[in-house]
């Protein structure tokens, strides 16, 4: 079962957000990060870079596959957790932890769920 | 559920061109409907998404021979293509992209053969303990791919010629060459054709699913599209720099090993830069990009950049030349 914690915002595509200082903190899920498997290697794009809605931010190399991770909003990378790209495997330890980017200057966001839509989303893709 | 098989077989040995059509072939797979991919590279090294190029490769060495180097979406470690070897790719949406039935596949296929193949770890085919096929995975939005190498024939020679294999690795599991660890399925067959398998394939992929195949042809796939897919796997910015963007990228050879460089310039002042090389001098080559950000165009402040704390070496000049002039 995996923690879908009730604070945070969710996309269909298993990243988590969370608005926090005027800033987009986004993040992978503890059921993207299980379904990954270990994680080997992130590759995150680099400050003032800018993201679109639904246009993959980052990818990332697991045991399994190499995955693309999608923008849930449209702005300007302000921050990236340059931790992960010594130590990925922390996304796997600690997913909320974990933040992948933080962005700024926020022009558009998808329709994000919330802690019970998204639940409905894991379980669909679990079924 | 799947309900309509595709097979695209193709002729062309470009790499870059292959690639591209593995990447066209993601945007038209719809719901339901499966492809196999069969492609063969002529004197290819291909990366995984995430590694070194001049850690994997002796890529002088290659690109010396006539041969290519690309890397590929997918993980995973790096890989010699010829004419002896058979490339497959599975492509399917998400709800209907099965590892383990694809990999039943290929071993239907090789087994059909008369081959008694058996699946090693989580990547490997392998046949008396040696490896024949490594697979590797990649994950789009909604469709992914499963593709791999089946070797028949491949020239170990050249394999070893241009592959990297770290010394410890071969060390820590008391092997002693790359060519003791994996084997050509000629060796087992002597007959057998890229042909004879690639047919193998498409016949155990309509088995294991009971349906027809339906062939593609190239012609029927977008052309705009593949150009534009084929610009990325030629762009030394994705195979050297990992995605890096930079508005200019030179490659050269020099006495003391190869380099590509990636720069942009904005207002005359050189504003990013990123520095790939196989060079000896690798400690001063890897202060390159940093000695370069901020420098003005021009000889007399890029040498001056290149040079600051160094005693000599001819790399510093020749980079400083080789900004000044262009791709020449």
């Amino acid at each position: 079962m995996s923690v879908i914690p009730a604070e945070l915002k969710y996309s269909k595509t298993h990243e988590w957000v969370k608005e926090e200082d005027g800033l987009f903190v986004i993040g992978l899920t503890d059921y993207a990060q299980s379904e990954l498997g270990d994680i080997v290697f992130i590759n995150l794009p680099e400050e003032g870079d800018e993201v679109s809605v639904g246009e993959a931010f980052s990818d990332v190399e697991s045991v399994k596959a190499v995955s693309d991770v999608y923008s849930p909003v449209s702005g300007v990378v302000a921050e990236i957790n340059e931790e992960l790209q010594d130590n990925p495997a922390l996304v796997n330890e600690d997913p909320y932890g974990a933040w992948l980017i933080k962005v700024r200057d926020v022009t558009e966001q998808e329709e994000l769920l919330d802690a019970a839509g998204y639940e409905k989303v894991v379980a669909e893709e679990e079924a | 559920m799947l309900n309509k098989l595709c097979l695209l077989n193709t002729d062309g040995t470009d790499p870059r061109h292959n690639l591209a059509l593995e990447e066209v072939l993601m945007s038209r797979t719809g719901p339901d409907e499966g492809i196999l991919y069969l492609w063969q590279n002529r004197h290819t090294v291909v990366i995984g998404r995430n590694q070194d190029p001049y850690a994997e490769c002796r890529v002088q060495t290659l690109l010396a021979d006539g041969g290519f180097l690309v890397r590929r979406l997918s993980g995973g470690g790096a890989v010699y293509h010829d004419a002896g070897n058979v490339n497959f790719t599975f492509l399917a949406c998400k709800e209907d992209f099965d590892v383990e039935c694809q990999t039943r596949i290929i071993l239907d296929a090789v087994r059909s053969l008369g081959i008694d193949a058996e699946k090693n770890g989580r990547n490997d085919l392998t046949v008396q303990g040696k490896k024949f096929s490594g697979h590797a995975y990649f994950r789009g939005r909604n469709v992914c791919f499963h593709h791999g190498t089946l070797m028949l024939d491949v020239d170990m020679t050249a394999l070893e010629r241009y592959l990297n294999v770290p010394q410890e690795k071969l060390a820590h599991k008391g092997v002693r060459s790359v060519r003791s660890r994996v084997i050509n399925l000629k060796n087992l067959k002597p007959h057998l054709t890229p042909q004879d398998l690639k047919k193998a394939l498409a016949d155990a992929y309509s088995a294991f699913y009971g349906l027809p195949l339906q062939e593609l042809s190239e012609t029927e796939l977008p052309e705009a599209e593949i150009r534009e897919k084929e610009r990325r796997y030629s762009d030394p910015g994705w195979t050297y720099g990992r995605g890096k963007t930079m508005e200019e990228w030179i490659e050269k050879r020099f006495s003391w090993g190869s380099v590509c460089l990636g720069y942009s310039v904005d207002q005359g002042r050189i504003t990013d830069a990123a520095l790939f090389s196989d060079g000896l001098s690798a400690e001063y080559l890897a202060s390159v990009p940093e000695r370069l950000k901020g420098c003005r165009m021009e000889h007399a402040s890029l040498l001056y950049a290149l040079l600051q704390g160094e005693e000599t070496g001819p790399e510093a000049e020749d980079i400083a030349a080789l900004l000044m002039g262009g791709n020449g």
